[in-house]
């Protein structure tokens, strides 16, 4: 049986995971210029609105998407206002101490609030699946790819056609001309980090009924997230899509064809973007910043 | 010949302090390692019930002391950190001088405990009702003073084997194991007793602990097209792997797991996906153990047991909570029994003493390296779902407690 389409499909669907899942942090730097070291954390909470609300009251977690959607903005938004606004012109180092706190304290509450217990949720979709020729599709996985294909595609429409995303841009490119141009800055980094929560709370959701979720899920999802966006370059949407795609093409393509693949897969693909990152250390599609 | 009276004082105080039971005043200490925060948590909160219960229905059987002095139960924090073990076994033995350790929990820090305690030679005695890892068993050693009251990994597979040799030894088998501690552990008794049975071993694959996607190991296992998919991986991955097992369709007959189907957080994680996973344990609710004829009030009947928990708890037992419950009162016991906490005494009678507690028999016996292992009676069951829908554990090895028979997957 020839497993190429098998890998091809397979890693298809796990980049779009991996865009969801990185998204939200490449907005957040590209505008605010901040590393949310917090953003794991955003998963972790959605994934957790997910699973009680479809533990407890039986709703399904794409129908609490859009719900959940507007937490994570107004969440992101508050935590703006009230720590992040606070150490805009700080150290970067002061910058990093106060998101990977606020990623600890989250991270403890969790735990207070509903134990280290692992939990999933079960909607039926989450472990059907159907086949085209050989290749098996897991309905799971491609809801979850459409949940980001849907996500990342309003991302853009926002940022490329509406008044306050042209703001979000011109911010992003210049933050000096954008003030002289009229736009509130620090209107538009507050809207900013929300939307970038809000999409860390959308990957929550979509990988509830995937993933296992524990208080401690966010971390090794932001080391994740953290190396496509550095892959993509620093603060490009296009760039974290391309990114997503050589980490999921280069695990999964290692998991199929090298032997004990499937330990090694996360090691080689870590390999493959330090090569990269030696030859064009801007990333992919990144631009020199200017420090 | 005379002698100064008050020397005879001396001499006859001294004798009475020395008749006294020891130190009658000052608590028995135990201390108690427990993972209330960190990957072990679930383990930790197990233990703590376990041993809580534990002393509450020793005070309320025998009163408030035991052997004289009142029980003082010192819980401490593992954080699930191999470094905080380490550290709160030397603040055990050194700063608070406790006189019985019981504990601690998962296998990783169970193994970081192992050094601090071996190095002291005024270690106090030390019960293990948790780690499984033979690699604990190694680094302790045949030492007198550790008592391991839970089954050791091999136990798993011995186990394991044994049910699936009644399928008849032609089957294929596939092994999937995680890249951590546990699949590490586990992994060489596993191949070991698949092959003495004389199994197939058609895939052997490793897996990412913490992965997200285990596709591309399922699909390599599915051209294999083995009978019996064998997991080694801990609670967090099996979940995500049984739903991922389930969506991709593997028809494989025969899914088998070790200790995470067990545990109620793999139950209700896993939905559908769990039916006919089966599991290896040291306990599971219906199992029929009578009651102790000497301390029925202490180990009353397995059932019986089980009905004071759920009253307790609203919730039936795990493995780990009868299993903490069940050390800490062989270890009351034993402190009652020779009115000390003299390391020597409490071992010697440890040795001898023959309880039938809710988790079986209490003597200790040699195992591969370890002195002294009890309770490590183990029966395989499978998660099967039932006419009215639900899903239950039903007993399948050994034939004498079997409640049912093993049945093929119908994927």
């Amino acid at each position: 049986m020839d497993l190429i389409p098998q890998a091809f499909s397979d890693a298809v669907l796990l980049a779009g995971l991996y865009t969801l899942m990185a998204v939200g942090l490449s907005l957040g730097f590209g505008v605010v210029r901040i590393i949310n070291f917090a953003h794991g954390e955003m998963i972790m909470l959605g994934a957790y609105g997910a699973f009680w609300l479809f533990t407890l009251f039986g709703v399904d977690p794409l129908i609490s998407l859009p719900a959940l959607i507007v937490v994570g903005y107004v969440v992101g938004w508050l935590l703006f206002k009230g720590f992040i606004a606070k150490v805009l012109d700080a150290p970067h180092i002061n910058q990093i101490l106060l998101t990977f706190g606020l990623g600890l304290a989250i991270q403890h509450i969790a735990i207070i609030l509903w134990t280290g217990n692992a939990r999933s949720a079960t909607p039926v979709y989450a472990t059907s699946s159907f086949l085209i020729g050989d290749v098996l599709v897991v309905h799971g996985r491609l809801v979850a790819f459409a949940v980001a294909v849907v996500m990342v595609a309003a991302l853009i429409a926002w940022l490329r056609w509406s008044e306050t995303g042209l703001a979000t841009r011109a911010v992003a490119e210049n933050r000096a001309a954008a003030t002289l141009m009229g736009v509130d800055v620090r209107r538009i980094y507050a809207l900013s980090f929300g939307v970038s929560c809000a999409l860390g709370v959308a990957t929550g959701v979509v990988v509830s009924f995937i993933l296992t979720i524990t208080p401690f899920m966010g971390f090794p999802m932001l080391v994740k997230a953290i190396a496509i966006v550095i892959l993509g370059g620093l603060g490009s949407i296009p760039g974290t899509v391309i990114g997503a795609l050589v980490l999921a093409f280069a695990e999964t393509f290692a998991s199929y064809y090298l032997p004990e693949g499937s330990g090694w897969a996360e090691g080689i693909a870590f390999v493959l973007i330090i090569g990269i990152l030696i030859l064009r250390p801007r990333g992919i599609l990144g631009e020199a910043v200017e420090t | 010949m005379r002698y100064p009276s008050n020397l005879l004082f001396l001499a006859g105080l001294a004798v009475a302090l020395g008749a006294a039971p020891a130190s009658a005043q000052e608590p028995l200490k135990i201390g108690a390692p427990v993972s209330t925060s960190g990957r072990y948590v679930a383990y930790g909160a197990q233990a703590k019930n376990g041993i809580e219960t534990a002393v509450e229905v020793w005070k309320k059987v025998r009163g408030d002391k035991v052997a004289g002095r009142p029980i003082e139960v010192l819980f401490r924090d593992t954080q699930s950190n191999n470094a905080i073990t380490v550290s709160l076994m030397n603040a055990f033995i050194q700063t608070d001088k406790v006189n019985i350790i019981i504990g601690p929990d998962g296998s990783n820090v169970a193994a970081a405990a192992v050094p601090p305690w071996k190095k002291l030679d005024d270690r106090p005695i030390w019960f293990m009702p948790g780690g499984s890892s033979d690699v604990i068993e190694k680094e302790v050693g045949p030492d007198p003073y550790f008592f391991h009251t839970y089954a050791w990994s091999y136990y798993y597979h011995e186990n394991n084997v044994n049910a699936l040799k009644a399928l008849g030894t032609k089957k294929k088998v596939a092994l999937l194991y995680s890249d951590g501690a546990y699949g590490r552990a586990h992994i060489e008794d596993a191949r070991k007793y698949v092959k003495e049975a004389g199994f197939d071993l058609v895939a052997d694959e490793l897996v990412r602990e913490g992965s997200a996607d285990y596709g591309p190991t399922l699909a390599k296992i599915r051209v294999r097209r083995p009978d019996i998919l064998y997991v080694l991986v801990q609670t967090n991955d099996a979940i995500q792997l049984t739903k991922q097992i389930h969506a991709a369709r593997l028809n494989i007959p025969y899914l088998v797991g070790t200790a995470q189907t067990q545990l109620r957080e793999w139950q209700e994680a896993t939905g559908e996906s769990q039916v006919c996973w089966t599991g290896v344990t040291t306990w599971v609710p219906g199992l029929n153990y009578p009651a102790d004829k000497k301390e029925p009030k202490l180990f009353p009947s397995a059932a019986d047991w089980e009905k004071m928990w759920f009253e307790k708890y609203k919730t039936s037992p795990d493995f780990l909570e009868v299993g903490y419950y069940a050390t800490t009162i062989l270890a009351l016991l034993a402190v009652e029994a020779t009115q000390s906490t003299d390391r020597e005494r409490l071992k010697e009678w440890l040795e001898k003493q023959d309880y039938q507690t809710p988790l079986g028999d209490s003597r200790f016996k040699k195992s591969r390296v370890a002195l002294h292992q009890a309770f490590g009676t183990m029966v395989v069951f499978q998660r099967q779902k039932q006419p009215d829908g639900s899903i239950t554990s039903v007993l399948v090895y050994p034939e004498q407690v079997a409640t049912g028979k093993l049945k093929p997957c119908t994927q």
